[in-house]
C-alpha cells in the first residue's frame, strides 16, 4: 500500500468496508485501508501507522477483532473503534481490555462514523 | 516318553502303551509304527493281563505263551500300570526270541549226534536243529516206537533241571538201542517258563563231561538264565519309570485341573457381575432349519426371510438361550434364571423379526461379530430399545453352536434421538420460514424501491436505484433458493444465476429484446457464505456492462461462464462485447464504488482474486475457493 494511511476498516462484510472508505475518501480525503482479516489488519496498522481503526469483531481467518486489537495496542497508538452485531456483556468486558478504545452496535449511522473521524482525525468540521 | 535304559531295541518287535479305555498313547515298531497285526496282538496281550489280574493273585509283568511272529518265536509282556490303587494303562512288549536263540541256542551241539530242544511250558518247541520240529509240540514227538523219550519230557516238565537218561533206537547209525542223556535248564519268565534242554549218548555226554564244549553249553544256559532275568528286570524298571511318568502325569494334570477350576471361576464370576447384559446362545437348530430352507431356495436368505414371518417365528422358536448373567435377569426383571431362559424373549414384534433377519443373513455371510438395534418387551409389560452386539466363540462357526450376546438398554437415547430429531424437524421448519420471511421482506424493500424510482424522472436516481433493487434482490434469491433446498445450507449456483440474470436485464428496460446473454454455468453448489457476495458480485458486473458498455448501440451480448476448475476453485467470467474501458482505465484507481466493490467482494470476502481485461469489450474474471466457510471455521 502506497502513502500514508489515516484510517484502517478491518471488517469482514465487504460493501460495508467499502461504503465506509469510499464515503471518508469523498468527504474528508482521508486515504482508507480496509481488510478482512485480524492478522492482515496488524500487519497493516504496524507499517501504515493510521489515525484510527475501525475493527469489527468477526473475521477471516483465526484472530478475531479483539484479539487483533490487542497486539495492534502493543504496536500503534490509533484509538480502535469496535463495531458488531453481537454486542453482548462478554463481548463488552473482553472490549475493556483494549485502552483507547470505543464500541458501536451494528448497524452504524454513517453520522456515528462522521463523529469519530472528526474525534480522532485532524479534519474540518 | 519312555526310557529304555540303555536296552537294545533289537530285542524288541514292539512296544504298545494303552490307556484303561485301550487308546494308544505310545507306539514303537523296531523301523516302523506299529502295524494292526502287532496292534491287536498287543491288544490281546492287554486284556489277557487284565483278566489275570482280575482272576489270580497276580503280580504283574505277565507273560503270554510264547508265539511266532513272522515264523520267529516270540513272547509278549504285559504291564499293567497302576497309580494309587488305580488301573491307569497297560505297556505291551513283544519280545523276539530268535535273536537270543541264534546267539546262544543254535550253536548248541555235544559230542557229535547232541540235539538241543528249546521249548516252552505247553511243549511248543521253539527251536530244533531240524526245522520241521520247529512249532510242533514236543510231546507228539517220537524217536522211534522204542525209545522212552517222552520219559524226560516229561521229566522236564516237573523239575526246573536235572538230567535223564532215555534208551533210543538208533535208526541213522548202528540200529541198536543206545542210551541218551538229557540235561535240561528252566528259564522263568513271570509265570511261564521256557526250557532248554540238551540230549546225547551217554558216551558222549560223558567224553564231554570234561569237554570245554558242554562247559560252553552249559555256560549258555547260565546266560540264557541271565538273560531272560535281564529282561524280567528290566521290564520292573520300565514298569517304576511308567508309574513314576504317571504319577507325574496325574499330578500335572491335578495342577493344571486346579488352575482351570480356578480361571473357569474367575471367568464366571466376570460372567455373572459383569455390569453389562451378557447371554450366550445356541443357534444350531436354528441354523439347521435355514440351512434346510436354503438348500431348496435360490434367493439371497434377507430377501426370503422379509415378509416370511411363520418362518421366521420358527426360527425365534429353536433359538435356545443357555446362560444368561445377572444384569440380564435385572434388565428384563427376572429373579430366577430358569424362568428368564424359559420365557425369553417375551414377545416376537416386527422389529425382532427384521433383527433376527439381519442377523442370521449377516451369519450365512461369515459375519461373525455384529451388532443390532431391536425392541424387547420386559417382563413388566414395558417394551424397551435394545443395542445388541453379538460374536460366535472360535470353534463354534460351523454350527452356531456358541453366541454370546450383549443386550445394552438404549431407550433413553433413542427417546432422545426422537425428540432431537423433531426438535430438528422444527428448526428446519422455522429456519425455512425465516429464509421465506427474508425473502419477502427483501421484495418488499425491492419494490419500494421500484415504486420509488418509477415516481422519481431523474435518470441518475433511477439508475441508483435499480442498482440498489439489483443487488437487494440477488440477495432475496439467495434465500428464496435456500428455503427451497434440501439442506437449508446451500443452494445451486446454475438455477440461480440463471434466475438472477433474467432479472437483471429485465430491469433495464431500454435494452429488452436487444441484448443477448450466453451462460454457460456448470452445476455448482455453495453455502450461503459465498452465495451472497457472489450473487452481489455478479450483480454488479452485469449491471456494469448494461450501464456502460453498449451506449447507442443496438445489440450487445454477455457472456457469463461459470466453472470449476481441478483444485476445487470456481472462476466466474462475465465478458462483454461492448466498447471496453476508456484509454488508461485502472479499475483499481479509476473504478467507480460498483467496481470497487466488486474487487473487496472477491478479494476480501471471498479471498479469491479479480482480474480484468478490456481487449474486445470488457471481460471481468472472479476466481475463489468453494472451500471458504470451512476454511474459517
Amino acid at each position: 500500500m502506497d502513502g500514508k494511511t489515516d484510517v484502517l476498516i478491518v471488517e469482514d462484510e465487504a460493501l460495508f468496508a467499502v461504503m465506509i472508505s469510499e464515503f471518508l475518501k469523498d468527504e474528508y480525503k482521508l486515504s482508507c485501508a480496509y481488510t478482512a482479516s485480524g492478522e492482515d489488519a496488524v500487519r497493516i496498522a504496524e507499517s501504515q501507522q493510521p489515525n484510527l481503526v475501525f475493527m469489527d469483531i468477526r473475521l477471516a481467518g483465526r484472530m478475531d477483532g479483539i484479539e487483533a486489537a490487542e497486539i495492534i495496542r502493543k504496536k500503534s497508538k490509533a484509538p480502535i473503534i469496535f463495531m458488531t452485531a453481537y454486542g453482548g456483556e462478554a463481548t463488552r468486558e473482553r472490549i475493556k481490555s483494549v485502552h483507547k478504545s470505543e464500541f458501536l452496535v451494528k448497524p452504524v449511522d454513517m453520522q456515528i462514523i462522521q463523529n469519530m473521524v472528526r474525534k480522532y482525525c485532524a479534519v474540518n468540521q | 516318553m519312555f526310557a529304555h535304559n540303555g536296552e537294545s531295541f533289537q530285542d524288541y518287535i514292539s512296544e504298545i502303551y494303552f490307556d484303561r479305555g485301550g487308546n494308544i498313547l505310545f507306539s514303537y515298531q523296531a523301523k516302523k509304527t506299529a502295524k494292526p497285526d502287532i496292534i491287536r496282538i498287543s491288544r490281546q496281550l492287554s486284556a489277557d493281563a487284565q483278566r489275570s489280574i482280575q482272576s489270580e493273585d497276580f503280580k504283574p509283568p505277565c507273560f503270554s505263551p510264547i508265539f511266532f511272529y513272522n515264523d520267529f518265536p516270540a513272547i509278549g509282556m504285559t504291564y499293567p500300570v497302576y497309580l494309587n490303587g488305580i488301573h491307569q494303562g497297560d505297556l505291551v512288549s513283544i519280545i523276539s526270541l530268535n535273536r537270543l536263540i541264534s546267539r546262544y541256542v543254535e550253536s548248541m551241539k555235544s559230542g557229535k549226534t547232541g540235539q538241543a530242544y528249546l521249548y516252552d511250558d505247553s511243549g511248543t518247541i521253539i527251536f530244533h536243529h531240524r526245522p520241521s520240529f520247529i512249532r510242533t509240540n514236543i510231546f507228539n514227538l517220537k524217536i522211534d516206537k522204542h525209545d522212552n523219550f517222552q520219559d524226560f519230557v516229561r521229566e522236564s516238565f516237573t523239575n526246573l533241571s536235572g538230567k535223564s537218561s532215555y534208551r533210543y533206537f538208533d535208526n541213522f547209525e548202528s540200529k541198536s538201542v543206545k542210551r541218551k542223556l538229557a540235561v535240561w535248564n528252566t528259564i522263568k519268565t513271570g509265570d511261564r517258563r521256557l526250557i532248554l534242554a540238551l540230549a546225547a549218548p551217554d558216551a558222549e555226554i560223558e567224553e564231554a563231561l570234561s569237554d570245554l564244549r558242554l562247559q560252553r553249553t552249559l555256560l549258555s544256559i547260565l546266560l540264557i538264565s541271565m538273560f531272560a532275568a535281564f529282561i524280567i528286570t528290566a521290564s520292573y524298571n520300565r514298569h517304576k519309570l511308567l508309574v513314576e511318568n504317571a504319577r507325574a502325569l496325574e499330578n500335572l494334570v491335578n495342577k493344571k485341573s486346579e488352575e482351570l477350576s480356578a480361571k473357569e471361576m474367575r471367568y464366571r464370576t466376570i460372567f455373572e457381575e459383569s455390569p453389562i447384559s451378557l447371554l450366550e446362545f445356541d443357534l444350531s437348530q436354528a441354523k439347521e432349519f435355514v440351512d434346510k430352507f436354503e438348500r431348496h431356495n435360490t434367493l439371497p436368505i434377507e430377501t426370503f426371510l422379509t415378509g416370511n414371518s411363520p418362518i421366521v417365528r420358527e426360527i425365534l422358536s429353536r433359538i435356545v438361550i443357555v446362560d444368561a448373567n445377572k444384569t440380564s435377569l435385572q434388565m428384563f426383571g427376572f429373579e430366577s434364571k430358569r424362568d428368564f431362559i424359559e420365557k425369553f424373549p417375551l414377545n416376537e414384534s416386527s422389529e425382532l423379526e427384521s433383527s433376527l433377519i439381519i442377523g442370521i443373513s449377516r451369519l450365512k455371510q461369515n459375519l461373525f461379530t455384529t451388532e443390532l438395534e431391536t425392541v424387547f418387551n420386559l417382563k413388566s409389560g414395558k417394551t424397551i430399545f435394545a443395542r445388541l452386539f453379538g460374536t460366535i466363540v472360535p470353534g463354534h462357526e460351523k454350527k452356531w453352536s456358541q453366541i454370546l450376546v450383549s443386550i445394552t438398554d438404549i431407550t433413553t437415547i433413542k427417546n432422545s434421538e426422537e425428540r432431537l430429531l423433531i426438535s430438528l424437524s422444527e428448526k428446519e421448519t422455522l429456519l425455512r420460514e425465516l429464509y421465506h420471511r427474508t425473502k419477502n421482506n427483501m421484495q418488499v424493500i425491492c419494490s419500494m424501491l421500484a415504486l420509488q424510482s418509477a415516481t422519481n424522472c431523474n435518470e441518475d436516481l433511477r439508475s441508483a436505484f435499480r442498482q440498489m433493487e439489483n443487488k437487494i434482490h440477488s440477495m432475496a434469491l439467495v434465500h428464496q433458493k435456500l428455503y427451497q433446498s434440501q439442506n437449508l445450507s446451500s443452494i445451486n449456483l446454475r438455477d440461480y444465476v440463471h434466475d438472477l440474470v433474467h432479472h437483471i436485464i429485465s430491469s433495464y428496460e431500454i435494452y429488452t429484446g436487444r441484448i443477448k446473454t450466453n451462460l454457460d454455468i456448470e452445476n455448482i453448489s455453495v453455502l450461503l457464505d459465498i452465495a451472497i457476495p457472489f450473487g452481489l458480485i455478479i450483480s454488479e458486473l452485469i449491471s456494469n456492462s448494461m450501464k456502460y458498455a453498449f451506449p447507442g448501440k443496438d445489440s450487445g451480448e454477455i457472456d457469463i461462464t461459470l466453472r470449476r476448475e481441478d483444485d476445487d476453485t470456481i472462476t466466474l467470467i462475465v465478458a462483454d462485447n461492448g466498447i471496453g474501458p476508456p484509454p488508461q482505465f485502472d479499475v483499481r484507481e479509476n473504478g467507480r464504488m460498483g467496481m470497487k466493490s466488486v474487487i473487496a467482494l472477491a478479494e476480501l470476502q471471498l479471498q479469491g482474486s479479480y482480474s480484468v481485461s478490456g481487449i474486445n469489450g470488457f471481460v471481468n474474471r472472479v476466481s475463489f475457493k468453494d472451500r471458504l466457510y470451512k476454511e474459517r471455521i
